[in-house]
């Protein structure tokens, strides 16, 4: 018995020595692997999986009612590996023929291709995916090789609305979508998001216990842009342009809306004529990127100086003849009028070319070019856009004898669209130049929304001297060359400026080019909203005859929608019924109604 | 340290370490087993193999605690792992039904987006016949204020002035 107990208790002994044993060795090994060899380890792990780059899903861009835009979806598609398997490229194009829509001739050249990498079709959706799914996982010993993998596809909900501002996308070759212009450029590392990492199911790979992959990194959505645009407002204003266009036979146009107080762009409108005559979204964004000269809609700058300056009052008395020569350039006036006395006001008004060079020469180039730059010309607005151009102006010093003619009447120096909008907002706005912006907010992947810095202001003017040109202003819609702006019930300040356009590369200009432009503010006794009109090559070439009615259109839609209320006595009756006029037969009553309907049917959050 | 430790053993009243008591058991003890089996030969036993064998037991017993620690370590490592493992499995079907449910959101959101466009608004309206307004009236309010109207008063159980 002694015996058999000691040999029992020689076993327990031996168990524990043995268990113990093995617990050290496990310790040990443990400790090599975590610690010892753990960053040779951690090193080695990738070379020989294939890490997978999950790709993050690209932020969306909304208008400023969250209004989608621009959004990205997931869509599929199918991709064989020819390499593993070409006998049976028949019977694979007619089991996959009804599902792709493709016919068993065209997938069987493509399933027969020496490539390990053949996209047999793209863009399916989740549906689709899942009926060639379900092919493949049934007739695996033809459909083997054949593989549905995810690919992200940018949606755009309003069709073409907008797009050269929201800008466009391109695949890269992880997967992800890379902006390539606009504001999907500009934002791109705030809408791409960080891409994640797993290691793929596979005989490498390193599937995690219930054979998903591992995800060693989680992808993280981009943020949300939030833009200044609203979408209603920017279909009416692109709606009426391009009516305007095709009326006026214009080449391209630009319009554009923004908040006076807060330099908030409501509406960016960029229209051209394509090949055949139809009028499409412009290829680039116009407002920002083209520049031109702006004709006289530039003089408000030049009464600024002088108004400023107390070279001038609205009052003051000039004697104007119908045209002028400065160093052998003959200035002159639009129609022909004997030489008579006229006030600032009425000059502004009628936008007389010889009476604003009379103003122009007691003011002075110095003077004129300080303001030239403080009404932000020359510069980039701050806007944050790819390729917008400072525009191009001529220094002081190399003003040509001829240029106190040219300048002050908006023919030397070339502008965009945008700074004349936020020069004209300057006035509207007080003699406080408010930097133009495009984008409202940007929200992140748990919905947090974080406003965008609102750029620094800068007061250009007095507020005397803005209000005495807003009075000037309203004379020119009221009885000059602006009266097609005029907007029932509200009052309304602008100028109008048809331009010559120079000959590229060369000096002069070309022979019946010009560009049409009117830009203003309404309501004038308390501006809420700027806008601006340019129409390129308009055969009607004023600016008041085609720019002016488009404002006017575009403006009292605006008014109605942020509810802006009327000016109350004292506006005029509307001079005609420009609405139904412009508007051909069977597009009239469906583009109006869009006004009415979104405009009692959406959420405004009040004046923009 | 051993002579101490048999002492105070004997003291708590164990029945084999007091050999001077053991004499008169042993005499008193039958000579045969009640079931007919040979008795066990009697000895006296040295204190040294007392404390021999009580080391002995302390070490059984060690090892048998110590086993049943490892199983009991092992086994609820196991269970640990179970409910890890599980709770892993909910994790991976509840991010694979968020994943889902985001999608679905994603899609519908592009749908609502989709009916909401100002083009397709003006279509829809178009075919359900409605026109628009030719020009906007303003309706401008009286300078005193609008006058409360006589039924409402009346409803209220007020008087007009002068009634």
């Amino acid at each position: 018995m002694n015996s058999a107990r000691r040999y029992g208790r020689r076993r327990s002994a031996f168990l524990f020595v043995l268990m113990a044993t093995m617990l050290l060795w496990l310790g040990g090994q443990l400790a090599d692997v975590q610690v010892v060899h753990a960053r040779s380890i951690l090193a080695g792990s990738g070379a020989d999986q294939a890490v997978k780059v999950i790709p993050a899903t690209r932020g969306s861009i909304y208008d400023r009612n969250f209004k989608l835009l621009a959004v990205s979806v997931r869509r599929y598609m199918v991709i064989s590996d020819n390499l593993r398997r070409t006998r049976l490229a028949s019977q694979a194009a007619s089991l996959l023929s009804p599902l792709l829509g493709k016919s068993p001739a065209q997938l069987r050249v493509l399933l027969s291709e020496n490539a390990g990498y053949v996209v047999l079709k793209r863009m399916l959706n989740r549906a689709q995916a899942n009926a060639v799914r379900s092919e493949v996982f049934g007739h695996l010993n033809v459909l083997s090789r054949v593989t549905v993998a995810p690919e992200p596809l940018r949606v755009l909900p309003n069709g073409n609305l907008a797009a050269p501002v929201i800008g466009t996308v391109r695949m890269d070759s992880a997967g992800s979508l890379v902006g390539t212009s606009g504001l999907e450029y500009e934002f791109q590392k705030l809408l791409a998001g960080r891409p994640g990492k797993e290691l793929p199911i596979g005989p490498s790979g390193a599937a995690n216990f219930f054979g998903t992959p591992q995800v060693i990194r989680p992808a993280v959505p981009g943020d949300g842009l939030v833009l200044t645009i609203d979408n209603s407002l920017q279909f009416e204003v692109e709606h009426q342009l391009a009516l305007e266009i095709a009326k006026s036979g214009a080449v391209s146009g630009t319009a554009a809306i923004m908040d006076t107080r807060t330099g908030a762009i409501l509406a960016l409108a960029n229209l051209a004529r394509s090949a055949n005559g139809m009028v499409v979204e412009a290829p680039s964004n116009l407002g920002l990127t083209a520049v031109y000269e702006p004709g006289s809609v530039f003089k408000i700058v030049t009464f600024s100086a002088a108004l400023q300056n107390h070279i001038i009052t609205p009052q003051t008395t000039f004697t104007v003849p119908d045209h002028v020569v400065i160093d052998g350039a003959l200035f002159h006036d639009a129609e022909v009028h004997p030489t008579q006395q006229m006030t600032a006001r009425h000059i502004i008004a009628v936008s007389s070319n010889v009476g604003t060079i009379h103003i122009a020469q007691l003011v002075g180039k110095t003077l004129i070019s300080r303001y030239i730059n403080a009404f932000g010309f020359g510069k980039l607005t701050g806007i944050g856009f790819p390729g917008e151009s400072p525009g191009i102006l001529v220094p002081p010093n190399r003003w040509s004898p001829t240029a106190i003619g040219s300048t002050p009447i908006g023919q030397d120096d070339a502008v965009t669209p945008v700074q004349m909008l936020a020069a004209m907002n300057a006035v509207a706005n007080g003699g406080v130049l408010v930097p133009p912006r495009l984008v409202r907010a940007t929200v992140g992947p748990k919905g947090t929304i974080h406003p965008y810095p609102l750029p620094p202001a800068r007061r250009i003017i007095s507020a005397s001297t803005a209000s005495e040109l807003n009075g000037m202003l309203q004379k020119v819609v009221q009885y000059g060359t602006g009266v097609h702006a005029v907007i029932p019930g509200y009052k309304v300040a602008g100028k109008t400026g048809t331009a010559q356009i120079p000959i590229h590369g060369a000096h002069g200009y070309q022979p019946g080019a010009f560009m049409a432009t009117f830009a203003g503010f309404a309501p004038a006794n308390s501006p809420a909203l700027t806008a601006i009109v340019v129409l390129n090559r308009p055969h009607d070439i004023y600016g008041g005859a085609v720019s002016a009615p488009v404002f006017s259109n575009i403006m009292q839609y605006a008014l109605h929608l942020f509810r802006v209320a009327p000016s109350g006595a004292g506006a005029p009756p509307p001079r005609r019924s420009r609405i139904i006029q412009a508007i051909p037969p069977g597009v009239a009553t469906t583009t109006r109604l869009a006004a009415t309907v979104s405009a009692t049917g959406r959420v405004n959050s009040g004046h923009p | 340290m051993a002579p101490q430790t048999a002492s105070s053993t004997r003291t708590r009243g164990t029945h084999s370490l007091a050999t001077a008591s053991l004499a008169p058991r042993a005499r008193s003890l039958p000579l045969e087993h009640p079931s007919g089996a040979p008795r066990r030969p009697l000895r006296a036993v040295s204190n040294e193999e007392l404390a021999l064998r009580l080391r002995r037991r302390r070490a059984r017993a060690m090892i048998i605690m110590s086993t049943l620690f490892l199983i009991t370590v092992v086994t609820a490592t196991v269970i640990l792992h179970v409910f890890l493992d599980r709770g892993q499995l909910r994790l991976d079907q509840i991010k694979a039904r968020v994943s889902t449910e985001v999608r679905t959101t994603r899609s519908l959101e592009t749908q609502v987006a989709n009916l909401e466009t100002p083009a397709r608004v003006v279509q829809r309206a178009g075919q359900l016949g409605m026109v628009a307004p030719h020009s906007v009236t303003y309706l401008k309010a009286p300078k005193g204020g609008v006058a409360r109207s006589g039924v409402g008063r009346g409803a209220r159980g007020t008087q007009a002035p002068g009634a």
